[in-house]
């Protein structure tokens, strides 16, 4: 194939010429800053009690592989405090500190089954911002956060209840006194099992 | 290969031959009205300084023999218009003259012919002038869109690329001032990057003219050409400008030119300005836009070479829609039912995340060289093009590009068209190119495609021979390339790849004049395009999806299930080059004053590219569909009907339809955002200095679509995806009807015009507009635009 011979040289030419021999950078490695991939809810009872824990964790960040979700466990009639823990572990980040520095922009919604907890009561408030929730920090506008919450089990025991946890992103502004859940961008949106026994 | 070695030596060491003044030189031509494109008849044609005129019959076509010298300065006059002088040399034979009249600003101009045009004869380019003031205030996107058959790809209105009978981004081909436009095509939301203000004329090729151009021709090309400098003539220019309501926008341009009789340059610089757009009933926050682009250019004519040099920057900061940005289906479904996009807030000439910013610097250099009927051409192009996206992340992160890219590019094209012996003439050339693709570091999220160098070379040769009222035209091209890729993937660990693609493409046309009346052109090309990286490499969430590139997933069947977890190399997956074939044929009718155009085409692609839906993923934002990057084989078929008829030396109409089909057939499925039909009409009257053009038009709801699925339903559980089923979120949009009107004036040295569009102030969206989701198109814009020569 003579026709082939000459274009191949044309292109050795062409190479050379415009990059100089074995253009071969590979594009620097960069922190993989956007990514979650681990949230660890910790329940800790507020007096006597096991603290209960539930992970969920991806295994492949943006890859075909499901979420995984452990179920959560809590005992009938008690008070918790639940913080949350977010984390990307390939870059080993803590990402709940990111968002308690960047606190004014973001905020947790919690929906549950409804009257799954005799505090709060009702179903959370990602339906209605206004519904009963027990927050316990807030941002510098007094906003609720969202990183530790109260609860309280019903003192009647259920299973397979649905426990959803949303973060959402509000800069520039949107969160408000009275912005909700649909506003801003969803950072988190998991579906968490909670059995109370 | 003789001739490549003797061309490629030619450019080397060339020695100008001197050529002998025998007085058998012939100039033909055609003098037209430069508004109307009706021919001037017994228009006077002299050479300065001689005896030596002509008179041109009454098709205005003018023929004067014996002239003894190689150049000559050309004087048209007719009653009515300016007297133009052009300067012509007899390797430009045919030239056309477009003669301005006395009242108005425009400027006569030239179009010649050159000895080989290099275009192929049986695939006649769409042909637009640009005039100075419809290049103002708009983007490249509404210079051509009013063709039929050509449509734009859209992400708002700021962002916006050709589409071709219902092909774009990697399967249209865009030549920017005679070079191949290099940018990142493949992403949907990347414009062109070509200011339109610079665009002085445009040709659209509607078949697939790869063997002239080169690989991803499929669907077409499309030629901008800006304002070349002109010989002979003092000092001079325009400065343009314009307000427009939309936008509050404010846009300016100012142009110099100088010639001299063997040198001319000229140089131009525009801006734009432009605030938050407002759609029929609510404002598009963040859809401002800023432009800044300058040009300069140089001109040289000697006896047997010309020698052209072109430079030009554009930079570009392009507002995306705020109500655009979705964290998972939840938001994108509820975005979707929103009555006004969310974060709408008042106007702003503020441009926030998401946003783009991107520069594009292009430096040519070009000369022709004529060696008695032979012509040498030489061409060597730098390009720099430069992409930063920011999306809206969190904290210091907004401030930094999640994609940051470096394009250079290099190219040489050489061009030799032989004698032509008899009946026989034709092209040979040589294209190579380098491309050098870099992520630039510092984004903070592994690159969404990785770093990559491409080197191509392309031969082809075209010939055409005429018989009687036939043309015949055939060629060939082969074309190498070689890709070679290095990247990251998800763990930050290095992958690379080098692939090597060859092809050999065909044309073969014909053009038949049955009589004056009746022409036929009919062309049969083949086009290929090899993978793109995003095809091969993509990885993740992009925009409402998550998409996997073609060697970023492996499918297991035997227990029917899906990882990721590995890149994939060319030796465990094969991934063929997209190879086409389209057949275009179009029927031309002239008689007196009615002209019609009727362009059937159809398409048949092999191994198209496409992303397919596979399966529900659940990720820390919720559940996804997620989609892989696969090929298969698709049919776009359609028609194009342009019917122009003069009523009167004053009133024009004009009517232009097209309809495309397209089906993957694998699957029989329709594909998302396939152009509707639509048809546009257009009246045009003038009355002494005034013009007013009326241009309604109608686009029907496209009805060859994909099953919805709502992004709602992807919640529960209970939902399953048909991996073999192509799915949109939303319905198409309902057809809308659309009342455009131009009213001009124009006296001396100054032009004015009024443009409204959507004047009746329409709430609508357009299938083939990203943003359709999210909100409606713009509503009512008036602008007022001046231009004023000197």
């Amino acid at each position: 194939m003579k026709i082939k011979n000459y274009l191949l040289l044309g292109l050795l030419i062409t190479g050379t010429l415009f990059s100089g021999c074995g253009d071969d950078d590979v594009p620097g490695a960069e922190e993989e800053e956007e990514i979650i991939d681990k949230m660890t809810l910790t329940f800790t009872p507020v007096t006597e009690g096991a603290t209960v824990t539930a992970v969920a964790f991806d295994p492949d960040g943006e890859g075909v592989q499901n979420f995984q979700v452990e179920e959560i466990d809590l005992a009938a009639g008690t008070a918790y405090t639940l913080s949350i823990l977010l984390e990307n572990t390939v870059e080993d980040e803590n990402i709940s500190d990111e968002i308690e520095e960047e606190d004014e922009e973001h905020m947790f919604f919690f929906s549950f089954t409804n009257e799954l907890f005799s505090d709060p009561t009702g179903n959370g408030n990602v339906d209605n911002r206004a519904d009963a929730l027990n927050y316990n920090d807030e941002d510098e506008n007094t906003n609720p956060v969202g990183l530790s919450t109260s609860w309280t089990t019903k003192e009647s025991t259920s299973t397979d209840g649905s426990f959803r946890v949303i973060l959402k992103h509000q800069p520039n502004g949107i969160k408000s006194a009275i912005s909700t859940s649909v506003d801003g961008e969803t950072d988190i949106d998991i579906n968490w099992t909670l059995n109370v026994n | 290969m003789r001739p490549l070695l003797l061309l490629v030596f030619f450019g080397i060491s060339f020695i100008v031959e001197g050529q002998i003044a025998d007085c058998d030189q012939t100039v033909e031509g055609n003098i037209l009205d430069l508004h109307t494109n009706e021919p001037l008849p017994f228009a006077t044609i002299g050479i300065v300084g001689t005896d030596v005129g002509a008179v041109a019959d009454e098709n205005g076509r003018f023929i004067m023999h014996g002239i003894c010298e190689d150049e000559i300065d050309l004087e048209v006059q007719f009653v009515g218009y300016k007297t133009f002088v052009h300067h012509h040399d007899f390797h430009h034979p045919t030239p056309t003259i477009f003669l301005a009249g006395d009242a108005t600003v425009l400027e006569s101009i030239v179009i010649e012919e050159q000895l080989n045009a290099h275009e192929l004869e049986t695939l006649d380019p769409v042909r637009i002038n640009v005039d100075k003031l419809s290049g103002i205030g708009t983007n490249s996107g509404e210079l051509f869109s009013q063709v039929s058959g050509i449509g734009t790809l859209k992400t708002g209105q700021n962002i916006v690329k050709p589409m071709v009978h219902g092909l774009h981004s990697n399967r249209v081909l865009i030549i920017n001032n005679g070079v191949r436009h290099s940018y990142q095509a493949w992403g949907n939301e990347h414009g062109v990057e070509i200011d339109a203000s610079q665009i002085d004329r445009i040709r659209l090729i509607k078949g697939a003219s790869t063997v002239r151009y080169g690989s991803d021709a499929l669907g077409g090309v499309i030629l901008f050409d800006a304002p070349s400098p002109s010989f002979s003539t003092a000092f001079n220019g325009e400065v343009n400008g314009g307000v427009q309501s939309n936008g509050r926008a404010i846009s300016g341009e100012l142009f110099i030119n100088e010639g001299y009789k063997r040198a001319a340059w000229s140089a131009s610089i525009s801006g734009t300005e432009q605030g938050d757009l407002k759609a029929a009933n609510y404002q598009l926050t963040n859809t401002g836009k800023e432009e800044f682009g300058i040009t300069a250019g140089g001109k040289f004519h000697f006896s047997a070479v010309d020698m052209n040099i072109f430079i030009s920057h554009f930079d570009q900061k392009l507002g995306i829609l705020r109500g655009s940005v979705n964290g998972n289906l939840t938001d994108l479904s509820q975005a979707i039912g929103a009555p006004i996009p969310n974060e709408t807030k008042a106007f702003s000439y503020d441009i926030n995340n998401p946003r783009q910013e991107t520069t594009h610097d292009l430096l040519k250099i070009e000369s022709s060289i004529f060696v008695g009927e032979q012509q040498f051409d030489f061409q060597y192009a730098y390009q720099r093009n430069l992409r930063k996206e920011f999306d809206v992340r969190r904290g210091t992160n907004n401030d930094l590009p999640a994609i940051d890219l470096q394009l250079q590019s290099h190219s040489i094209d050489l061009d030799w068209d032989h004698p032509s012996s008899g009946e026989w003439s034709g092209t040979l050339g040589l294209q190579l190119a380098s491309n050098d693709n870099d992520n630039i570091f510092g984004t903070n999220t592994i690159p969404f495609i990785p770093n990559y160098n491409t080197y191509s070379a392309g031969i082809f040769g075209i010939e055409s021979i005429k018989k009687g009222n036939m043309v015949y035209e055939v060629g060939v091209r082969f074309d190498l390339m070689n890709l070679n890729v290095r990247g990251r993937d998800t763990n930050n660990d290095i992958y690379r790849d080098n692939l090597n693609y060859n092809n050999f493409t065909f044309t073969f046309g014909i053009l038949k004049e049955f009589n004056e009346n009746v022409s036929i052109r009919s062309n049969v090309g083949t086009a290929w395009r090899a993978p793109n990286v995003n095809e091969l490499y993509s990885f993740g969430k992009h925009q409402s999806i998550i998409e996997f590139g073609l060697w970023r997933y492996e499918i297991f069947t035997a227990n029917d299930s899906i990882s990721t977890g590995e890149v994939l190399t060319s030796d465990q997956r094969k991934v063929k080059s997209e190879r086409a074939v389209k057949w275009i044929t179009s029927l031309n009718i002239v008689k007196d004053d009615f002209q019609m155009e009727v362009t059937p085409h159809i398409n048949f692609i092999q191994n198209y590219f496409f992303l397919k839906p596979n399966g529900l993923t659940s990720t820390v934002r919720g559940t996804f569909p997620y989609f892989i990057h696969a090929q298969t084989n698709a049919v776009y078929s359609g028609i194009d009907i342009d019917i122009r008829k003069q009523w009167s030396s004053s009133m024009t109409s004009e009517l232009k339809s097209s309809y495309v089909y397209a089906v993957d057939t694998k699957s029989n499925q329709p594909f998302v955002g396939i152009p509707p039909f639509n048809i546009q009409m257009s009246l045009t009257k003038r009355v002494n200095n005034f013009s007013i053009a009326l241009t309604p038009e109608w686009t029907a709801r496209q009805t060859n679509s994909p099953s919805v699925i709502a992004p709602i339903e992807f919640e529960s559980s209970s939902t399953v995806l048909d991996d073999n089923e192509i799915f949109d979120f939303m319905d198409a949009p309902s057809n809308f009807f659309l009342l455009n009107v131009k009213i001009g004036y124009e006296r001396d040295y100054l032009a004015v015009e009024m443009r409204a569009q959507n004047l009746l102030n329409k709430n609508y969206r357009n299938y083939t507009d990203n943003l359709r989701y999210f909100a409606d198109d713009t509503g009512i814009n008036v602008g007022l635009f001046a231009s004023y020569s000197f």
